[in-house]
């Protein structure tokens, strides 16, 4: 912006108003049962469609691939611990915590998991894996969920510390 | 009108709080029964039979997460098939869902509108600040409400309308909602109860206003065709319009309803009504604050400029009355922000079709169901309804 | 449909990384520029529908704050809100509106304007990634915050694992786009890339580099919609919506299995779907062939070569093949993204509608500089957006 009185710009200074928006997201019933055994039982939860057998992680009252209902009687099923790794990414750009909006640092890559399930697909989740050499890692190895404590589980995905190789 | 759309089914689901519930578990409660009773499904894109597409309205801004339809994406049977996302109130979904129909692109769409206001509940009005311009509004800390109080009192000082008029439609619309399984505030309250239950901003006391709800709307849509198949009690879209009216309210004489009047005219005219005292049988309007039904009295044509406060006084449009006018108790007996209009076109159908119980009103054939949304209700939406094609 | 619609107008404004204007003004500027190119006024327009995702602008109801300067003040006005692919839902709108009767013509308006806090505060990039995220679902996928990028590295990892595609072939891609939106006086970023300039740039999440992604754009653009009768009116070159076919996807991105873990070929089912629809419905059955140009929303160059293979343009795992052979250049046997796509414009909301508004150039022989040099009869356009939402529009010469 220029100072020059000729152009007829002046500088503004640059206000801000900063504004706090507290928002309540429901869980819902599914979700919110997932994040009970979570932070409860350290297990991981997903749900199998009785219409038609799709694995349902997370947990969802309704089908995304036939739109079948399962609220009466839904099936729950244990999924994981362990998941193959389905895809890596070692992240190099600054990226930030949208709940803080602080930049972020972990030095793990963060991969795309199949986790193991009964109906006929895996359920799918992102998350950390727990080795900080890239090189050491590959598509279709096998890593098992690593919990919290119980005292630091809040019911976030957080409470899964990351994923660590599993033996070969 | 050709190309004729009706309504087939209907269900609303209204819940003073219902966090328990994620979005699409609300939004199911109320397409469940419209499943149910039309019995038919989601089937592949664009092959016809059942339900050929969906339409979803929810309003990102109110709870700060952009493409928020994609939470109700698998409750709408959305995965591969066609869905528009319209991100605003309901009633604008019906207006949308009418012309994909009549474009002959599908023969019914399911309209579902969803929103949860407990989610912004401890936001205070920083959600509908953002409404208005950063530069000059925001700071003034304009909201719905306080410009509302600025309407009211332009309007009342043009027109003589007094507060006690205003409070008057809380009374008869509260009073109406008895009867209505959905409300969630509802009896007998003289006109000091209301003028005295506390200034939200002034003139506009507390039960002068809506209050909050966690609801869902949903409505299926069918052509002429299916329609009839569908269902013997099938309620006809006679016309409908929307009008927008300028942004910044300081353009605008808030005393008036330039855009109401605009959108109301084109709606009578596609349904071919040239007096609408006479041959409207029943309205739903927006009162989601008690003044705004006296200023639409006048905007429909039910009464001439100024005249508002006086037919309110004549009792024409109490639910026994010659006109009812908000016969569910209106958006002031409890509605989610973005089931505002669509609740209204709810009532209207339930009522054409017979079914609503103790507020019936006797042999309602014509109805008219309105919505005026954004500040100071700069955009309007009619849609009259009938039992006739 | 009950009545033919064509496009008789388009606008844009110059897509620049920060605009100096107001989002009221540049979608001001984009809708004159509309109606300039149509030679009407804002009497002759109807009625308006607006594509808008304001939260990323810090606003809400945006449709009130448009009202006086995209024109529909005293009109009708709808504002559709799904995603990437909100200014082609929009437009899909504009045209079931004019088929149905209830208006002639129609105007369509996006516009993209990102405002963040200083960069010194938080880094513009990494800002706009969070209000991004803030589209995912609160506790399962925000927390990670890798969104897009992190699917489209998934995607391209699992496609070089297929098919073989070279880091080289993605290169000269993407130097083709870069050399084609020098064409382009509207895109953003204009300058001449070589295949070395590509391939040093930075890896962002291998194999994505970051000249692979698309930029973050501000922009407006605008396009005016009418019914066959006012359209032969209005113009001497109406541009006819042949068809347009709309999919969306589910809740989550972890259901694109397809895209990131596949079997045998990298897929984006909503795509697939819809252009076997579209193809089907319209007597398609060598679309390479009989398509003039197309213009692909393709939010990383990795994405272009996939979906054209999505399309059916080629063989699954052949597309690198055809882009290595110049096959997808301007003057080549299939041009794909003659002004330069996504990856050099990136408004955001507008995304979709470029690319329906450049078919609409390439038809009507308007296209200047990055005009596909042959007679176009049949152009398609696709949107993407979401967790992998489709709209498609089949454009046409002829009637």
């Amino acid at each position: 912006m220029s100072r020059s009185k000729s152009q007829g710009q002046y500088e503004v200074p640059p206000s801000h108003m900063i504004t706090s928006v507290f928002m309540e997201y429901p869980m819902g019933l599914f979700m919110g049962k997932f994040m009970r055994e979570l932070k409860e039982n350290a297990r991981l939860v997903g749900m199998v469609c009785r219409q038609c057998g799709h694995t349902m992680f997370p947990p969802q009252a309704l089908c995304s691939v036939c739109y079948g209902e399962n609220f009466q009687d839904p099936q729950w099923v244990e999924v994981g611990p362990e998941a193959t790794v389905a895809g890596l990414m070692e992240i190099k750009m600054p990226w930030l915590n949208p709940w803080t909006l602080t930049l972020r640092a972990s030095q793990y890559p963060v991969g795309i998991l199949m986790v193991d399930a009964p109906g006929r697909s895996p359920g799918v989740i992102w998350h950390f894996i727990a080795e900080t050499d890239v090189s050491k890692l590959r598509v279709g190895m096998r890593v098992k969920a690593v919990f919290k404590p119980r005292e630091e589980r809040e019911g976030l995905m957080e409470d899964i510390l990351y994923w660590a190789p599993v033996g070969e | 009108m050709a190309n004729r759309v009706a309504i087939v089914s209907i269900a609303q689901v209204n819940y003073k709080e219902k966090l328990a519930y994620a979005p699409e578990e609300l939004a199911y409660e109320a397409i469940k029964p419209v499943l149910e009773e039309t019995g038919l499904g989601f089937g592949p894109a664009y092959e016809k039979g059942g339900i050929d597409a969906s339409l979803q309205c929810h309003e990102h801004s109110r709870i700060m997460r952009p493409f928020s339809g994609c939470q109700l994406l698998e409750a709408v049977g959305a995965n591969l098939r066609p869905d528009e996302k319209v991100d605003q109130d309901g009633a604008l979904g019906v207006y949308e869902a009418v012309w994909q129909i009549a474009s002959g692109d599908f023969e019914t769409v399911l309209v579902v509108s969803e929103c949860h206001d407990s989610v912004n509940r401890h936001a205070g009005n920083a959600i509908e600040n953002l409404v208005f311009d950063p530069f000059y509004h925001r700071p003034l800390g304009l909201d719905n409400c306080n410009t509302a109080a600025l309407q009211a009192t332009r309007y009342m000082h043009q027109y003589g309308v007094t507060r006690e008029q205003c409070a008057k439609v809380a009374a008869k619309n509260l009073k109406n909602a008895k009867s209505n399984p959905l409300a969630l505030v509802s009896g007998d309250f003289t006109v000091e109860d209301i003028l005295a239950s506390g200034f939200v901003a002034y003139p506009i006391t507390k039960m002068e206003t809506r209050p909050f709800a966690d609801g869902a709307c949903a409505m299926l849509l069918a052509n002429e065709e299916r329609a009839k198949k569908l269902t013997r009690k099938a309620v006809w879209i006679k016309g409908l319009a929307n009008c927008c009216d300028g942004y910044f309210i300081g353009d605008r004489d808030l005393a008036e309803s330039k855009a109401l009047v605009v959108a109301a005219k084109k709606a009578y005219q596609m349904a071919g009504i040239t007096d609408v005292r006479k041959e409207m049988d029943l309205a739903e309007v927006t009162d989601e604050f008690s003044y705004q039904e006296l200023m639409e009295y006048e905007g429909l044509g039910f009464c001439q400029k100024g005249g508002g406060g006086k037919l309110l006084d004549s009792e024409e449009t109490r639910l026994s009355g010659r006109l009812p006018v908000n016969p569910s108790g209106g958006a002031l007996s409890g509605c989610a922000h973005t089931n505002i209009g669509m609740a209204r076109i709810f009532e209207v159908v339930l009522q054409l079709r017979g079914e609503a119980g103790d507020r019936q009103v006797e042999g309602a054939k014509i109805g008219l169901a309105h919505l005026a949304a954004g500040p100071c209700g700069q955009l309007q939406q009619v849609m009259i309804l009938g039992t006739e094609p | 449909m009950k009545r033919k619609v064509a496009i008789v107008g388009f606008g844009q404004t110059e897509m620049v990384a920060r605009s100096p204007k107001t989002k009221m003004e540049l979608a001001n500027q984009a809708v004159r520029r509309a109606m300039d190119d149509a030679q009407i006024t804002i009497k002759d327009v109807d009625e308006v529908v607006i594509a808008d995702i304001e939260f990323f602008h810090g606003s809400g109801e945006s449709e009130m704050q448009l009202a006086d300067c995209v024109g529909h003040y005293m009109k009708p006005v709808m504002k559709i809100e799904t995603g990437g692919t909100v200014s082609g839902s929009a437009c899909i709108s504009a045209v079931h509106h004019i088929a149905a009767g209830a208006c002639d013509v129609s105007l369509v308006s996006a516009t993209g304007v990102f405002p963040a806090p200083p960069p010194d505060v938080i880094p513009r990039g990494a800002f706009l990634q969070a209000s991004l995220s803030a589209g995912m679902h609160p506790v399962w996928e925000k927390w990670c915050s890798v969104g897009a990028i992190g699917l489209f590295a998934l995607m391209a990892n699992a496609y070089v694992r297929l098919s073989g595609c070279t880091e080289e072939t993605v290169a000269k891609c993407r130097a083709k786009a870069a050399r084609n939106a020098t064409r382009n006086p509207y895109a953003h970023l204009r300058g001449i890339m070589t295949v070395e300039d590509v391939l040093k740039s930075p890896m962002l999440m291998a194999p994505l580099r970051h000249l692979h992604m698309c930029p973050i754009t501000e922009g407006s653009a605008a396009l005016i919609f009418a019914s066959e009768e006012r359209a032969e009116k209005i113009t001497k070159n109406p541009v006819w919506v042949k068809d347009v076919v709309s999919l969306h996807g589910a809740q989550y991105w972890g259901a694109l299995h397809e895209m990131f873990a596949p079997k045998e070929r990298v897929a984006l089912p909503s795509l697939v779907k819809a252009c076997d629809i579209l193809y089907k419905r319209n007597g398609i059955t060598n679309p390479a062939k009989e398509l003039d140009v197309v213009e692909i929303y393709e939010p990383c160059t990795w994405a272009e070569l996939v979906f054209m293979e999505n399309m059916r343009l080629c063989e699954p795992n052949e597309a690198w093949k055809l882009a290595d052979r110049g096959a997808t250049e301007i003057d080549g046997e299939l041009p794909i993204n003659p002004s330069g796509g996504v990856t050099c414009t990136n408004p955001g909301m507008p995304s979709t509608m470029l690319r329906f508004g450049e078919v609409a150039l390439q038809i009507r022989g308007d296209a200047g500089e990055h005009q596909v040099p042959r007679e176009v009869r049949l152009g398609l356009a696709t949107g993407f957006g979401g967790t992998g939402w489709t709209p498609l529009m089949l454009l046409s010469k002829y009637k």
